[in-house]
């Protein structure tokens, strides 16, 4: 037997609408007391900077962390991530359709206010960072390097440094 | 990544994120990733790397013993971002010179954490509490950790005006005593002249177990003090007399190891009724005829500790 659950709707970038069940999107902090109010309404709530294909990751991972505690309410503890490892499964979600769509999902993330998912999504990308040359991650990360040249010697210069 | 991007979708890129969002990935960074690495990508990233909420404490001593040999690069670095901090903890003679070179005003520090460097430590202490009082004018707290030779520096620790104050000797003196103590009642004199202008203290926290050097700050009147701990033998019915009477706004009091007597209990039930939290550990000369005036007259208390003392549990 099927319980109703109440659902709310999202209209994606592309105007696709998604239906979400409203334990699912309880995941999104501050649009919760929004979204409860567009409850009984049939008109979706439009986020154009979200595009299907995130929208859809979104729910995904919503739905398997849907029972995970909620984070602490107090400030102090929003401000200090936890220090818990990335599961697995989180790691592999999030890198499995490359960097553009991490980047797409974490902009998601924070839009829709989901600390948990915001929080693996920026350790994942810390652990890209972690151990690199600034070239290096100038390379990943496809990043132009716009130091002058007065800049860049300045920062060879501390590197010999290092090497005394 | 496919360099032949379809040109009619924009292709995320990390730079596309919010700043704030990039500040909460740099977060999971070490300092030294910020310092070395993140500041020498590119400008956006170098400006971001001294975003405020990176910078809220900063251990100078670890930073300063862990990229040996790159110092100068290091002290620059820190002075561009001294000026986020909140929490700092060094010991005197790294901290000085970013105070003298500091060109700002250092708003943010509230609390420092003073602790000894191998050698030389606090030659230089009247510059650095100078320093203090000139570049932090909103330090709250001042934790410190000091030896016999640095006595004089109690008597510059309650210059800053200070809220919240820790003083912690850690020293055997062997047969140095009669010389220290003789310094003491210099500092003692010195305390007492100015016992008007530390009125801000409310919390006191005072580890001596060697000396009863502390004593003298014990007698100072007090009168906003609210929480005291006060570790060590030092602490006899006398202090406790002083601290507490006449009456005192005194909610927290740790005492443990202390000499006290049942004549301190009794002063504490008349006089702290205030009181919220007591912590008698290991003090070895109280019985439970004290405990029940406190616990009878002190109708606030909410936690009582008497481990290992000499009371029934």
């Amino acid at each position: 037997m099927n319980k109703i659950v109440p659902q709310i709707k999202l209209e994606t970038y592309e105007k696709e609408v998604f239906e979400i069940d409203l334990d699912i999107a309880k995941k999104f902090g501050k649009l919760v007391p929004v979204l409860q109010e567009l409850l009984n309404d049939d008109k979706p709530l439009t986020i154009k900077t979200i595009n299907s294909g995130t929208l859809k990751k979104i729910i995904t991972w919503c739905t398997y962390h849907k029972d995970d505690p909620l984070p602490p309410e107090d400030d102090d503890n929003k401000m200090k991530h936890s220090t818990e490892e990335v599961s697995s499964w989180d790691d592999k979600f999030l890198q499995e359709d490359g960097q553009a769509a991490l980047f797409d999902l974490i902009s998601a993330a924070h839009t829709l206010d989901i600390d948990g998912l915001l929080d693996v999504a920026c350790k994942v990308v810390a652990t890209m960072i972690k151990g690199k040359a600034p070239e290096e991650i100038r390379k990943v990360f496809n990043i132009k390097n716009d130091f002058t040249q007065q800049e860049e010697d300045q920062v060879r210069k501390e590197n010999d440094w290092c090497e005394d | 990544m496919c360099p032949m991007a379809d040109t009619s979708f924009q292709e995320m890129e990390i730079n596309d994120l919010p700043p704030e969002v990039l500040v909460t990935i740099f977060q999971q960074l070490t300092k030294e990733d910020l310092i070395w690495t993140i500041h020498n990508v590119c400008t956006y990233w170098r400006q971001l790397a001294q975003a405020g909420n990176l910078w809220t404490d900063l251990d100078i001593n670890r930073l300063v013993i862990e990229n040996h040999g790159k110092q100068d690069a290091l002290l620059k670095y820190l002075l561009g971002i001294l000026i986020h901090v909140q929490y700092v903890k060094s010991s005197p003679d790294r901290l000085l010179p970013l105070l003298i070179k500091s060109k700002d005003t250092l708003r943010n520090i509230r609390r420092i954490d003073l602790v000894p460097s191998t050698d030389s430590f606090y030659l230089s202490s009247k510059e650095l509490f100078k320093g203090l009082s000139a570049k932090c004018p909103n330090l709250k707290a001042l934790h410190l950790k000091f030896l016999s030779e640095s006595l004089s520096v109690l008597n510059q620790v309650f210059d800053l005006n200070l809220e919240n104050v820790t003083l912690i000797h850690e020293q055997n003196l062997g047969n140095k005593r009669d010389i220290i103590s003789r310094e003491m009642e210099t500092i003692a004199k010195l305390l007492k002249e100015k016992a008007n202008e530390i009125r801000n203290t409310k919390r006191i926290e005072l580890h001596s177990f060697y000396s009863d050097f502390l004593a003298p700050v014990l007698e100072l009147s007090l009168s906003n003090l609210t929480c005291l701990t006060a570790f060590g033998d030092f602490i006899k019915d006398s202090t406790i007399h002083t601290i507490i009477f006449p009456k005192t706004n005194i909610t927290e009091l740790c005492l443990d190891f202390s000499n006290i007597t049942n004549k301190s209990l009794n002063d504490i039930a008349e006089n702290a009724t205030n009181l919220r939290y007591l912590s008698l550990k290991c003090c070895s000369r109280i019985t439970d005829k004290g405990i029940a005036m406190v616990t009878k007259s002190c109708k606030k208390l909410e936690r009582l500790k008497i481990r290992n003392s000499t009371v029934e549990q």
